[in-house]
């Protein structure tokens, strides 16, 4: 895989797109699910994904190694802050964004198994999540995309964020807490995790 | 789905941060055995790791949400052509190689442009060898007697010129013999100049039509740049 990966990577800086879309087929959903949860717009989201590829591919040649997916995660990040930078000139954006918070969710993969209210619960949490998550301050919600979505280690999200590795704990735990807090206001956190339960002590 | 009746936990930062490592298995070995101690006799502690496993956790189960479209690139997207070949790749070695050769060739050329003058003795000889050439071979005896004369000549020419043209005017030492019988005989004014045998350069249609050939292979280059 790793070595398949080097090829493709080496192909890609040769100029070959072909190869380079093969990486993009390895990384397209992770890197979209990053820009979603980053933005909660399905529309700005696919933007900043075609905007990393494509910056990913003209900066190709600059890439010395290391974790692919890390450096593609980076790219995003930086799209991300940009359209994030955007809105804040023009404020105007995303007067229908729960249309679009309702056309993202459509698109999640539904969990086969699952009974109508566990459906309903879990429509519920999403969009309470991808509520919360927007009220989070932009250098906590990436750090808590990153940890608790991508599920990436702190290392990682150091070198993605390009902070240091006391500040990503310090931002994750800030972050948590308070879409705890949003959770909890709303009603929306599940009974198995009752705040009483204190059997859950590791 | 159930209210909370608790109220927003008053720990320390610090604390918090201690459990948000501790639940993702951050802490070092000292760090993590402390806070178990504490947790045992915390029962607010004990609660807000259950929050904050309970909000990793959800944002851990939810689904992936499926991209609506493929991020594929196309050349246009990034202004790149298809190639149809690696031109640049591999002939780049060949083109300094032809440059090279080139250029050799026309320097070549311009030393024997310079070199005329002397040179124009040398086919009058020549053309005139194989006249003299029946005479020479009923005459061995003269052409004995001539070597101690161009003896001189040509080690004062090997003296000025390198050792590789005095080595090859002295193999020619049979035909500067019998060019200098007719000089000697019917020409006593002309100076013999035995010329060391150089190779012939190219000829010049050989060199105009690599320099085209170059020049050409610049300007498709040169091209493909551009349209790039």
């Amino acid at each position: 895989m790793a070595n398949e990966e080097q090829r493709l990577i080496s192909a890609a800086q040769a100029g070959d797109i072909d190869s380079f879309n093969q990486i993009v087929r390895l990384y397209e959903t992770r890197v979209y699910n990053l820009c979603y949860r980053m933005l909660g717009d399905p529309d700005a989201a696919a933007d900043a994904t075609q905007d990393t590829f494509i910056a990913a591919f003209r900066s190709l040649a600059s890439f010395r190694g290391g974790v692919l997916k890390s450096w593609l995660l980076r790219i995003a990040t930086n799209a991300c802050y940009d359209v994030l930078r955007t809105r804040k000139r023009r404020p105007s954006v995303s007067l229908d964004i729960m249309d679009h918070e309702e056309e993202g969710r459509r698109s999640e993969l539904p969990d086969q198994g699952a009974t109508l209210d566990e459906m309903v619960l879990q429509h519920e949490l999403s969009a309470a999540i991808q509520r919360g998550l927007a009220e989070l301050p932009e250098d906590q919600r990436i750090v808590l995309i990153l940890s608790d979505i991508q599920g990436l280690a702190y290392e990682e999200i150091a070198q993605i964020t390009g902070i240091q590795l006391g500040t990503v704990k310090s931002r994750l735990s800030r972050a948590r807490a308070k879409l705890r807090d949003i959770l909890r206001a709303g009603e929306l956190l599940p009974l198995k995790y009752r705040l009483d339960d204190e059997s859950k002590t590791s | 789905m159930i209210h909370s009746s608790s109220s927003p936990t008053e720990l320390p930062e610090r604390d918090r941060e201690l459990l948000s490592a501790y639940i993702d298995n951050e802490l070092s070995p000292d760090e993590r055995t402390a806070l178990e101690q504490r947790l045992a006799v915390d029962p607010l502690l004990r609660r807000e790791l259950a929050e904050l496993r309970a909000v990793r956790d959800i944002l851990r189960e939810q689904p992936w949400v499926t991209p609506p479209r493929s991020f594929t690139l196309t050349p246009e997207m990034v202004g790149v052509r298809p190639r149809r070949f690696a031109f640049s790749r591999w002939w780049q070695p060949f083109g300094a190689l032809g440059a090279l050769v080139l250029v050799m060739l026309i320097g070549w050329q311009l030393l024997n442009l310079n070199r005329m003058p002397l040179q124009t003795a040398a086919p009058v000889a020549a053309t005139a060898v194989p006249e003299n050439m029946p005479a020479l071979a009923a005459r061995p005896d003269e052409l004995t007697r001539q070597e101690p004369t161009s003896e001189p000549v040509i080690s004062a020419m090997a003296e000025q010129a390198s050792p590789a043209a005095g080595i090859a005017a002295i193999q020619s030492e049979p035909t500067n013999g019998a060019a200098r019988e007719p000089a000697n005989g019917g020409h006593a004014g002309l100076p013999a100049s035995p010329q060391p045998a150089r190779p012939n350069p190219p000829p010049l249609p050989v060199v105009v039509g690599l320099a085209i050939l170059l020049v050409i292979l610049a300007g498709i280059w040169f091209l493909r740049r551009r349209a790039e």
